[in-house]
């Protein structure tokens, strides 16, 4: 059994850094044989947006290090991710990574594999986006989120203060290694409103009045609790509209995704009478390099 | 030829299988459109780590697998009514192709309305 710990931290002291050490050292210590890689080692570009992995069916065309960490991921069968929540969100390396996995996606080649996801944040209330962003790669990959976690401290270390967050995050490393010995990936953190991604950004869908989780666009059903707070319920055939589940993903490649391409040669000629909407277009500034500074 | 004519291109999974043709028809009769219903089946199947999906690569859009809800009406007001109720009730078509064979009238006028509810 073999665990991936992805450290997105730049700081190898970073608490999050810290938290996927820790976690990795509990999946040990549960019999799991550990391996590290830390995304600022790795150069990573940015996705182009082409979409030519899809359209030919092949690895994406950029040379660099993201092929070495899919190559880490298929082999693990399971992962522990560490990243910080600067604003928000996870930290750019982790969006990148996002970003690059399109392909993945696709062709679904880490269907099956587990992960636990720890996020280190240093504002309470400032951290809203980041499970979301994180657990709907993962879900969107195939890939079970057995456990996520927020961590809190202000400055690099900090972590190593609490006793209790670094406890929590072994055994965060432990309850993988036991969901993958057992085959139950049943959610062991903290449980939100969405049964599916456990999360609690509710949205109104625009102009129809109707509740949805924000992510995986299941309905819910908005009522006033006897204590007068809102009760939030999601029907169990309402599950069923997951859009992350294994039958829609494939839906959203064959039906929404591919035929664009069909699309692309069919409006060429009308995409040309558009443009005239290039010409004039501004020059992008841009800072001056030392080798062009002219004194 | 009208001067709305919209197509609404439904792939499997985008519309919910109890919806009737008959249904989609009165509800445009409603507010005095035309409508007609077309569904292509397209047997063409390949796998996809485990999953066997229709090959869409390279097909053109006439022989994919759809539902195409073929709309035509002389006044916008009417075409506006019926596509803010349809959408609100199911869902704007999700990609851009999904309005295909549509006149520039009636895509631009779809096109407004699935954004007001994205």
């Amino acid at each position: 059994m073999k665990i991936l710990g992805i450290s997105a931290s730049y700081n190898e002291q970073g608490n999050s850094a810290i938290l996927t050490q820790q976690a990795l050292r509990g999946a040990e210590e549960a019999g799991a044989q550990v391996e590290l890689v830390r995304l600022p080692d790795l150069t990573i570009d940015d996705c182009r947006g082409c979409a030519l992995c899809l359209y030919r069916d092949r690895e994406c065309f950029l040379k660099d290090d993201l092929h070495f960490l899919f190559a880490k991921m298929r082999e693990a069968d399971a992962f522990i991710l560490g990243t910080p929540c600067h604003f928000q969100e996870a930290n750019s390396m982790v969006k990148r990574l996002i970003d690059r996995s399109f392909y993945r996606t696709y062709i679904g080649d880490l269907q099956g594999k587990a992960a636990a996801i720890l996020v280190s944040h240093s504002k309470r209330g400032w951290t809203d986006r980041v499970f979301p962003q994180i657990t709907s790669w993962l879900r969107g990959l195939g890939v079970h989120v057995v456990n996520q976690s927020l961590f809190h401290s202000q400055y690099p270390s900090e972590v190593l203060l609490y006793r209790d967050q670094l406890e929590k995050a072994h055994a965060m490393g432990q309850g993988l290694v036991r969901a993958l010995r057992e085959k139950d990936y049943t959610f062991q953190g903290k449980e939100g409103l969405c049964p599916l991604c456990h999360d609690n950004v509710i949205r109104i869908r625009p102009g129809r009045g109707e509740a949805e989780c924000a992510d995986c666009h299941i309905p819910a059903t908005l009522t006033v609790a006897d204590d007068g707070g809102i009760k939030v319920t999601f029907a169990p055939e309402a599950l069923a509209q997951d859009r992350y589940r294994s039958e829609s993903m494939a839906r959203h490649f064959s039906y929404h995704s591919k035929p664009a391409l069909a699309y692309t040669r069919a409006t060429r000629k009308r995409a040309k009478e558009g443009k005239a909407a290039l010409e004039g277009g501004f020059a992008p500034v841009k800072p001056a390099r030392p080798a062009e500074v002219v004194d | 030829m009208a001067a709305y004519e919209v197509n609404l291109r439904y792939f499997p999974g985008d519309l919910p299988d109890s919806l009737a043709d008959w249904e989609i028809i009165a509800q445009a009769g409603e507010h005095n459109l035309a409508a007609e219903i077309s569904q292509v089946e397209n047997p063409q199947r390949k796998e996809v780590a485990g999953r066997v999906v229709e090959e869409t690569l390279g097909v053109k859009f006439a022989k994919i697998s759809q539902t195409i809800i073929s709309l035509t009406g002389e006044r916008q007001e009417d075409m506006d009514a019926f596509l803010h109720a349809f959408f609100r009730s199911y869902q704007s078509p999700r990609a851009s192709f999904g309005l295909w064979g549509s006149n520039r009238a009636g895509e631009e006028l779809a096109r407004q309305i699935a954004d007001f509810y994205d």
